[in-house]
């Protein structure tokens, strides 16, 4: 012993462990990566993640100095057990204090009950914005605090397991838990940080737990050298790895946005889980008309209200529009005009009351440009989305609610269009121009309708012209046809069978591809005027008007809108700037009176020229929503690796069941065999029976003597059954026998090894070993 | 599948049913075996596990050689084992000009019945204790080869029948003493077993001390069994129950030995024949009526290791035989039967 006491040489010990807790929770937090849009919340999390690993360490060393050297490692581990968690939950407070609500806090680092209720509000706050959001999500403060919350607890558990428990490896569990998160939130493919980062955590964890064992057996006082177990951690890390990338290429999974699936299952607008909002416009869908539910009552200053905006989708992904995040920031009890408009662009202003009847949503059906609105009930909780101008309620609903909604909608003339510029190269609104990797046969599309346009106006109109001239074959049907491109725009573009969100996410994207900025917007159309109503300004908008559209963006004049999809007479609002090709040529475009649904049947669609709609947001989905799919397919993938692991406890627990059942020696003895492998008692295979019994009965004859004649009874036994003269004697009922060894033996485990045993029976693995050995063709051996 | 072999195999069923049976005296053998052990034991003290091998090979009608070191009883044991058993026993004392005739017999010319007459030689006898044998010349240890594995003489073309039970205990010093012959390989062969004395514990050497300054225990002692008591032991012992996998196990051990880097010749078939034959005398002296792993595992280190002879580079690594036995014994599964 050089100076140093036993310890002193724990407590080193288990600071390493400490410190490579640490590093693993934060080299596991950056799964969390791809589920924020920016990186800031990387640094509180971070910042928690060392105050309870290090502040730990600091604390069990100090509390090993403060004990007398001899005081007993019992007295020790009772006290920091206890202590150093307590602690740890205190700093983490502090930290979340200075970091989110210094404001209230005393000397800006130690809570007050005030801060501590708005610690309470930021974090609902960060409630309220996981559901709003979706992946990547924008690191907004609430949803910050809350997942430093999540990361220092996770950090709390891996630090109690690992170093407290001294289990190192079992905290691998909380690394599994921060690798779910970006699994279960983000749909489509996880990058590889998410899977590298706890994967490499882990396997320091693995080297932490290698070495916590090699410095318990007899290496006490001097540690373990440093680089001991780092080859197995490796050699273990590198097989799982491979294990790990092999798997799901051999194993079939369930394919997410497959050709069969459809991506055209979303659409709904409804977050089933409630976990993020994804109102996303497929352009497939198969929907299936409820009803008409009335949803709306408006009563509007103008005879010829426009359309009634709910949600805009700005993001195409190349298998659908969606939502880009919400920025809940902003009030609209604010001052100042909700959606500011260019000064030169003429406007109509528009005042309307709307009254929820059916409506129950997040989002707050509006008139186009909404300057001010006044919801029943207080206006705090509802928020404006700039990037969008999409209202939307912060833990509230549009349910039984009135508001009145003062608009500025626009009204421009052809000539203002027409004199719109194009896009400054660095205008903000480029990014209304992102698109993925378009199919060239949509280029080229794009190409061929505005090579002779001038204006961006002429390039919108061009495409405009194209979907809505009749002559181009284009047609309503509720019912798309499956296409066989996989791409649902090529197959729209092709067949040209679709309803308004096939139109209008159609036209958005080749608005952007001719280099018009352009989003799609969900929502509804006017609505039939009340007969009783007073001068015919009461209108009610049942689900029968859910409609989707486009508008674009034209510089100086902002966002103008363009319908696309046919429209009834009584249903289209008149939008003098954009006059469609086949308003006068066509008069079979739809049934005046929605409800009324006959069937034209033109070709192989017999729901053509149906009413148009887009399901309510607030109506149960008809299809599964795509969260909803990501999380029974991640549910699902749960329990099938469930099942899988259970295979080999099931498999051994049965073999278990049938080798009593049959009873004789030699069943029982294969059974003890597959035990003591189970437990990881070494038996050679030049074992006879009486030495194994031998070694067991050494092996328990401290624990119980009972176990030890059984042992006994059972090796003679089986001795006898195999090498005894046949015929001799009856065989003895040795149940209970094995039985009592198989307690015996359990009785001299730890605890960790009997769990170990239970669930992962290592007899179920050896024995497949054999089994291949004896199934494979073996190499001749050479003479 | 014929009738014709199920009830071949009912036949051999059926005789090996019961040994007990078959076996007249209804021995109770390890009851006989402990009897004479323990007349052993009061010459040869504290050697509890040489006694016992010694009467293994007794009872599996091998021979015994016993090497050790001068002077820590091997001969000691020899005579104890001899005089517990009434039967004729005769001592050659090997020497380098002893000569064949002395061990077999010679024919002498009669001058009265005008006939070669045959005079046996020292082999004539149910125990022949063969002191220090690897003193006398290779020719003359070579007299042994004949009657130590057929038990009969060949002395002029007339063949003459040896006693039974007819045991050879073989004593010599270890090789690198001076004056004396190794044995060769045939001649090892033949021998069943090979015992190391050891020197005795220090009770054990204290008690001889003091009980050696008065008289010799040899003197004192009676047989306890007669030739034909161990005539019956023997037959019982041949009678006892070895399963399959053990006469596999035998064959798989006995083969490794031959496939072994470190040997430059493996066991023997006849090897294998007595290794089985001691593990049944084992066992029946354990008071078994079938043989056990355990008793071939504890037999084969005495009952190969001098049969082998190591590679020279497993020599020059400081390996010796008994050391590549157990090692066999570590590497080759014993077998199950299911």
């Amino acid at each position: 012993m050089t100076g140093t006491t036993p310890l002193e040489g724990t407590v080193g010990g288990r600071t390493g462990t400490a410190v490579a807790a640490t590093v693993a929770v934060a080299l596991g937090a950056l799964a969390l990566d791809p589920v924020f849009a920016a990186r800031t919340w990387l640094a509180p999390v971070v910042l928690a993640i060392a105050v309870v690993g290090l502040g730990g360490a600091a604390l069990r060393a100090g509390v090993a100095r403060l004990l007398p050297a001899d005081g007993g490692s019992a007295r020790l581990a009772g006290v920091s057990g206890v202590l150093v968690p307590v602690v740890q939950v205190l700093a983490v407070l502090f930290l979340l204090t200075v970091v989110f609500t210094p404001d209230d806090a005393f000397a800006g680092l130690v809570p007050t009950p005030t801060s501590l209720g708005e610690l309470g509000t930021v974090l609902s706050d960060g409630m309220a914005e996981i559901r709003e959001q979706a992946t990547p999500a924008l690191p907004l403060t609430g949803l910050v605090a809350l997942t430093t919350v999540f990361i220092a607890l996770v950090a709390l558990a891996v630090d109690l397991v690992a170093v407290a428990g001294r289990q190192p490896a079992l905290g691998g569990i909380g690394l599994l838990v921060l690798y779910c998160v970006p699994v279960s939130t983000i749909s489509g493919d996880v990058a590889l940080v998410s899977f590298l980062g706890p994967a490499v955590g882990f396997g320091v964890l693995l080297w932490a737990d290698q070495r916590t064992r090699l410095a318990g057996g007899g290496r006490a006082g001097s540690g373990a050298p440093l680089g001991t177990g780092t080859l197995a951690a490796v050699r273990t890390g590198a097989l799982a790895l491979v294990v790990g990338l092999l798997l799901p290429v051999l194993v079939p999974t369930l394919a997410e946005g497959s050709l069969a699936t459809g991506l055209g299952a979303g659409g709904d607008g409804t977050s089933s889980t409630g976990a993020a909002l994804d109102p996303v416009a497929e352009l497939r869908g198969q929907l299936n008309r409820p009803q008409p539910v009335d949803l709306l009552e408006v009563t509007s200053s103008v005879p010829d209200p426009g359309y009634l905006r709910a949600v805009a989708l700005d993001v195409y992904d190349g298998a659908g529009w969606r939502m880009s995040n919400l920025d809940g920031e902003e009030s609209i009890a604010g001052d100042g005009p909700l959606v500011p408009l260019p000064a030169r662009e003429s406007t109509r202003k528009v005042t309307a009351t709307l009254t929820a009847i059916g409506h129950d949503d997040q989002f707050l059906p509006t008139p186009t440009a909404p300057q001010s609105i006044d919801v029943q009930g207080g206006d705090d909780a509802w928020r404006i989305d700039p990037t969008t101008d999409t209202v939307f309620g912060r833990g509230v609903t549009t349910s039984g609610r009135t508001w009145s909604v003062s608009a500025e909608e626009p009204r421009p003339t052809a000539e203002q269009l027409a004199a719109a510029p194009e896009l400054g190269p660095g205008d903000r609104m480029r990014r209304y121009l992102e698109l993925p990797q378009l199919d060239a046969s949509v280029t080229a599309l794009v190409g061929q309708l505005t090579n002779v346009a001038q204006s961006p106006y002429e390039r919108v109109l061009g495409i405009y012209d194209h979907l809505t001239d009749r002559a181009n074959g284009f047609a309503y049907s509720l019912t798309t046809t499956p296409g066989t491109s996989g791409d649902d725009l090529v197959d729209f573009l092709r067949l040209k069978r679709g309803y308004c969100e096939q139109y209008a996410g159609a036209m958005a994207v080749l608005v952007r591809a001719a280099g018009v900025p352009a989003r799609v917007v969900l929502g509804y159309t006017p609505g039939q005027a009340d007969a009783d109503g007073e001068n015919g300004r009461t209108r009610t908008v049942t689900t029968d008007d859910a409609h989707a559209w486009v508008e674009v963006w034209f510089s100086g004049l902002g966002w103008v809108t363009f319908d696309p999809t046919p429209l009834a007479a009584g249903r289209a609002v008149s939008l003098p700037w954009a006059p469609r090709a086949d308003a006068t040529t066509d008069p079979t475009v739809e049934p005046t009176v929605p409800g009324t649904t006959p069937a034209v049947p033109t070709g192989p669609q017999a729901q053509i020229n149906r009413d148009d709609q887009y399901t309510p947001l607030s109506l149960p989905a008809t299809d599964p929503g795509s969260a909803l799919t990501s999380w029974l397919t991640g549910g699902g993938l749960a329990v099938l690796a469930l099942l899988l692991a259970a295979v080999p406890w099931a498999a051994r627990r049965r073999q278990r069941f049938q080798r009593v059942a049959d009873g004789r020696p030699g069943a029982l003895w294969d059974e003890l065999l597959s035990t003591t492998a189970d437990l990881g008692i070494p038996v050679p295979r030049t074992a006879t029976p009486r030495t194994l019994a031998r070694q067991l009965a050494e092996l328990m004859s401290g624990a119980s003597p009972a176990a030890v004649s059984a042992v006994r009874e059972l090796a003679l036994a089986e001795e006898r059954s195999v090498y005894g003269p046949p015929g001799a004697g009856t065989t003895p009922e040795l149940r209970d026998a094995l039985q009592e060894v198989r307690r015996g033996l359990l009785r001299t485990m730890s605890r960790r090894r009997r769990l170990t045993t239970a669930l992962w029976p290592a007899s179920t693995v050896s024995a497949a070993g054999e089994w291949l050995a004896v199934h494979t063709p073996r190499r001749p051996r050479s003479a | 599948m014929t009738d014709g072999t199920a009830e071949l195999q009912s036949g051999r069923g059926a005789t090996e049913l019961d040994p007990a049976a078959l076996d007249p005296t209804h021995l109770d053998v390890a009851a006989e075996g402990a009897r004479i052990a323990a007349s052993i034991s009061r010459v040869v003290q504290g050697k509890p596990d040489v006694v016992r091998l010694a009467l293994v090979v007794l009872l599996a009608e091998g021979h015994l050689l016993i090497e050790d070191v001068p002077g820590v009883g091997k001969t000691t044991l020899a005579k104890a084992l001899a005089r517990s058993i009434d039967g004729t026993v005769r001592r050659i004392q090997f020497t380098p000009d002893l000569l064949p005739s002395d061990v077999t017999g010679v024919a002498v010319y009669d001058q009265e019945t005008r006939a070669f007459e045959f005079k046996p030689g020292a082999v004539f006898a149910n125990l022949v204790v063969a002191d220090e044998i690897n003193r006398a010349s290779p020719k003359t240890q070579s007299a042994l080869l004949e009657c130590m594995e057929e038990r009969q003489v060949t002395v002029d073309g007339v063949t003459y029948e040896l006693a039974r039970p007819f045991m050879v205990l073989a004593t010599q010093n270890p090789l690198e003493m001076e004056g004396t012959y190794p044995l060769p390989e045939a001649q090892r062969d033949r021998f069943t077993a090979r015992v190391s004395m050891g020197y005795p514990d220090r009770d054990a050497e204290l008690a001889m001390l003091d009980e050696r300054a008065t008289s010799d225990p040899l003197t004192d002692l009676t047989p306890v069994a007669d030739a034909a008591t161990v005539r019956a032991l023997v037959a019982a012992v041949g009678l006892l129950h070895v399963a399959e996998p053990l006469r596999r196990y035998i064959v798989s051990l006995v083969e490794a030995s031959r496939h072994s880097p470190d040997l430059r010749l493996g066991a023997s078939p006849r090897a294998g024949l007595q290794l089985l034959r001691a593990a049944r005398a084992a066992a029946a002296l354990a008071g078994r009526d079938h043989v056990l792993p355990d008793d071939v595992q504890a037999m084969a280190v005495p009952v190969l290791a001098h049969r082998l002879l190591l590679t020279p580079d497993a020599a020059l690594a400081r390996r010796d035989a008994q050391r590549v036995v157990t090692d066999l014994l570590a590497a080759v599964p014993v077998p199950r039967g299911r």
